[in-house]
């Protein structure tokens, strides 16, 4: 039995495949069941999705709530029901006569911290099942707005019909709804025609690994180390007393300069440098919260 | 369509040409289909803002420089890319020589002396794009700079065909597997194989089959051994041929040779430079019992290049 590999590794997955296709195909090249992503990437869209291998996984929320950017292209005239290049008509109207700078400037109503509806052929759940499975089998799918923050939307050229642009996102947003609201703002009707994600957090697409022709051999290579995924956070070094306690699950007593009132996410490492998961900070008393390691 | 060779390390020269330009740069290995989109797209742009419409490239490929004991090998040397551009579409390209040197600027360094030998009004790239020491500058940075120095940016999304991602990286792997017609599709012209013809050992002529026996440069991908119908270009002249990547494993054991059979073709060419275009593979490298069986074999795989590269010519005649 080979052993199991943790870590984190930036893939650049291909057009036509879900997100779970590439879990899956990551499953079958380590052999291992404990594999899961960090942010769904639509079939037709290609570019960064990051992949947690074994005791990574446990880090999958932290992963998850980093910041992402696409290059996204919209195309203007009509609205589709699954707001991509899939779906049927739901809409037509015509397409903006604007220029690029009066778009830019349009565009920026749509920053900041805003509600977002998300897509009805979304893998949000309602009511136990999956939107996109209600969609499917013509049910009405009414989703609640989520609050989601986009940072930045700038034009990357406009050719109508169609519009390019640079979206800079928090986590949770559809760059489909988002290209449906661009056309309902444009006094137009819009559809998602083509997307790339060029990084989520630190993981950029020009590091990316290919999944075409990968080997295990080449993925132990090419993969980081758990806490690569938690860079931000602050780190303590445990002596090797107290490692031992929070490797059980054990609150350990830690010195701090100033005492840390609000409860604060560290990182826990012991003093030879190994990592061993989260705590949570607060007062002088660190309570782990996520211990990757278990003892041997 | 004008090619000019800039030194970004070097103080700017003056600006080329007064008219500004729309831009892309890469290193467009193997000129392929997703390449010549992008070219397309910025032709068109360059001609509706009456701009010039130019390509920017390194030479050789970065990672040759960056790391050589594990780069990939080129699918077209400058030469190849070179008449690959030249068209309609390309009024200027301009090269630049990849040195270790150029590899360490940071991206902002590099993109302020290259705006200072060119004048730019907009840059075209494909999403993966990125330049600069570490790759540093991606879209995003280009995106960020466009503003504060004054050009436009496009970014064309990744294009597939059939279904396949259109890449440098892929073509390359089908061409070391001898799939040249499919890599061949992918690419939008079949891959070549430049070089220049030496003196072998003269065992064709004794078959009856003379072959040209071709230097290749190592910096340049070689199909899979076996036996490949192609076209020999010989200066202007387009030549049919029966070509054969291989050990000779007939004759003992001999080191990997490129080797030629012009069809209706007997002349000298030693010393001359001919390119090679591959256009399908017949079979896989075998050892014949002896000379006679492998003469009989080679009667059968000149009269299939024959039907090959013949539908070709009516194909293309349509």
């Amino acid at each position: 039995m080979r052993e199991e590999l943790s870590g984190v590794l930036n893939l650049d997955k291909p057009v036509g495949m879900t997100s779970h296709d590439a879990v899956a195909a990551m499953r079958r090249l380590t052999g291992q069941r404990g594999v899961g992503h960090a942010g769904t990437l639509d079939p037709l869209a290609s570019g960064v999705v990051v992949m947690l291998l074994g005791r990574a996984t446990a880090l999958s929320a932290y992963a998850m709530a980093s910041e992402k950017t696409y290059a996204a292209e919209v195309c203007f005239g009509v609205e589709t029901s699954t707001e991509d290049a899939e779906g049927a008509i739901t809409a037509e109207a015509p397409v903006p006569t604007l220029s690029t700078d009066d778009i830019a400037e349009r565009l920026q109503t749509l920053t900041g911290d805003v509600l977002q509806q998300p897509p009805r052929f979304s893998a949000i759940k309602t009511a136990g099942k999956r939107a996109y499975a209600r969609a499917r089998r013509g049910e009405t799918v009414e989703l609640p707005p989520r609050p989601v923050r986009i940072v930045e939307i700038s034009p990357l050229g406009w050719r109508p019909p169609r519009l390019r642009l640079l979206v800079r996102t928090g986590p949770g947003v559809y760059i489909r709804a988002l290209a449906r609201d661009i056309g309902r703002l444009l006094d137009s009707a819009a559809y998602l025609h083509a997307l790339v994600r060029l990084s989520s957090g630190q993981f950029r697409l020009t590091g990316a690994t290919r999944l075409e022709g990968l080997t295990r051999e080449e993925l132990c290579r090419r993969m980081l180390p758990p806490d690569c995924v938690v860079e931000s956070l602050p780190a303590i070094v445990l002596p090797a007393s107290d490692e031992r306690r929070a490797r059980h699950g054990g609150a350990v007593h830690v010195r701090t300069s100033a005492d840390q009132l609000e409860e604060l996410t560290v990182r826990l490492y012991g003093e030879s440098g190994r990592f061993i998961g989260l705590g949570r900070l607060q007062g002088n008393t660190c309570r782990p919260a996520r211990v990757l390691e278990p003892l041997p | 369509m004008r090619v000019t060779t800039v030194d970004l390390l070097k103080a700017p020269q003056e600006q080329e040409p007064a008219r500004p330009s729309v831009i892309t740069i890469g290193s467009f290995d193997g000129v392929h289909r997703g390449h010549r989109y992008l070219i397309g797209e910025v032709a068109d742009r360059a001609r509706s803002k009456g701009c010039e419409a130019a390509v920017v490239t390194f030479d050789p490929l970065p990672a040759q420089v960056i790391r050589p004991e594990s780069a990939p090998r080129s699918i077209t040397d400058l030469d190849e890319k070179l008449s690959l551009l030249a068209g309609p579409d390309v009024d200027m390209v301009v090269v630049l020589p990849f040195t270790h040197e150029l590899s360490r600027l940071p991206a902002g360094d590099f993109l302020d002396r290259l705006l200072a030998c060119v004048r730019v009004a907009e840059i075209w790239c494909g999403a993966d794009f990125a330049f600069g020491h570490g790759r540093e500058g991606d879209v995003a940075f280009l995106a960020g700079l466009a503003g504060p120095r004054g050009y436009g940016l496009h970014v064309v999304p990744r294009i597939n065909h059939d279904g396949r991602r259109i890449s440098s990286s892929e073509a390359r792997s089908l061409i070391s597997e001898g799939r040249v017609r499919e890599a061949g599709d992918l690419l939008g012209h079949p891959p070549g194989l430049p070089g220049i013809v030496e003196s072998g050992a003269g065992r064709g002529r004794g078959l009856g089959y003379p072959t040209a026996n071709l230097r290749i440069s190592p910096a340049h991908i070689i199909p899979a051994t076996g036996i490949y119908a192609g076209f020999a270009h010989l200066g202007e002249e387009r030549l049919e041929a029966a070509i054969s990547i291989g050990h000779s494993p007939t004759f003992g054991q001999n080191p990997l040779t490129v080797e030629a059979h012009l069809l209706d073709f007997d002349r000298d060419i030693v010393g001359r430079e001919i390119k090679l275009e591959l256009v399908e593979r017949l079979r896989g490298e075998e050892r014949f019992a002896g000379s006679e069986a492998l003469i009989a074999q080679m009667d059968r795989d000149v009269e299939q290049v024959r039907q090959i590269l013949g539908s070709c010519r009516s194909a293309a005649a349509v």
